[in-house]
């Protein structure tokens, strides 16, 4: 359902605080150990890493960033609603 | 042995009810709103079948209100689908590198499109362009907020909320 997100667990939350420091450009070398052997420590942390990552993944089969992105950020047309009153 | 189960017997006699009565009634509404009746008829039988799939059908009082707010939801998608599309060929059509893709690796990219599309729902301008100028660009987060003209620790934000949203939308 458009707009309705459950709040994920605590390992959800978690692993997706490392990713948005990873990708921040300002993450250290040390940093990124941190990550990987908070990876390992549990196969609920990389349950949860390779959960987002499939969705990311999506983005490697749109080729021509450019037009993705465009065609992603284009605003949604406006439509009639079948409940509406007809024309 | 035991009788088929009782609850399923319900569920195929509902289910007949409404496709009798509220199936064609649907159609109708949709064949009046869409002007198109081979569009129309799609529609009402996408409903139909997410109708007929959900789990709670014994709770639906108001199987047309149902159907109606299903189909509205399918058109919604099907129109999003195709502005994604000309969307994206148009933009291809004025990169000055051609990028050639077989109809196949296209499909591929719309179907990916669709389903980012789709996880970023709900979220603002800004962090899905902040959230997409990361993936797909792999700029720094000041650079976005250079470029959006917002801070990087916004960008943070609209990060989080963003991998947040493909963690919901990512299938467990």
């Amino acid at each position: 359902m458009p707009g309705v997100r459950h709040m994920p667990d605590p390992v959800a939350s978690q692993a997706i605080e490392w990713m948005v420091l990873l990708r921040s450009g300002a993450a250290d070398a040390h940093e990124r150990t941190a990550f990987e052997g908070w990876r390992r420590a549990d196969p609920l942390h990389e349950a949860a890493c390779q959960r987002i990552e499939r969705m990311l993944g999506r983005m490697d089969a749109c080729p021509a960033n450019a037009a993705s992105r465009t065609a992603l950020l284009a605003p949604l047309a406006k439509r009639g609603r079948v409940s509406g009153r007809a024309r | 042995m035991t009788d088929p189960s009782p609850v399923r017997s319900d569920r195929n006699e509902f289910l007949s009810v409404v496709f009798r009565s509220d199936y064609r009634w649907l159609a109708e509404r949709l064949r009046f709103r869409l002007g198109c009746g081979f569009h129309a008829e799609d529609v009402a039988s996408e409903a139909f079948t997410q109708f007929a799939a959900l789990p709670n059908l014994d709770t639906v009082r108001e199987p047309r209100a149902m159907l109606t707010t299903i189909a509205q939801r399918v058109m919604y998608e099907n129109w999003r689908r195709r502005d994604l599309e000309r969307n994206y060929l148009d933009a291809l059509a004025q990169m000055p590198e051609s990028f050639h893709a077989s109809p196949e690796e296209r499909a591929m990219v719309i179907e990916s499109l669709v389903a980012i599309d789709k996880a970023l729902d709900g979220l603002s301008a800004k962090a899905r362009a902040a959230f997409l100028y990361s993936q797909l660009d792999g700029l720094t987060y000041a650079e976005i907020g250079e470029r959006l003209g917002i801070s990087a620790s916004m960008v943070r934000q609209h990060m989080a909320k963003a991998l947040t949203n493909c963690y919901a939308a990512a299938e467990a």
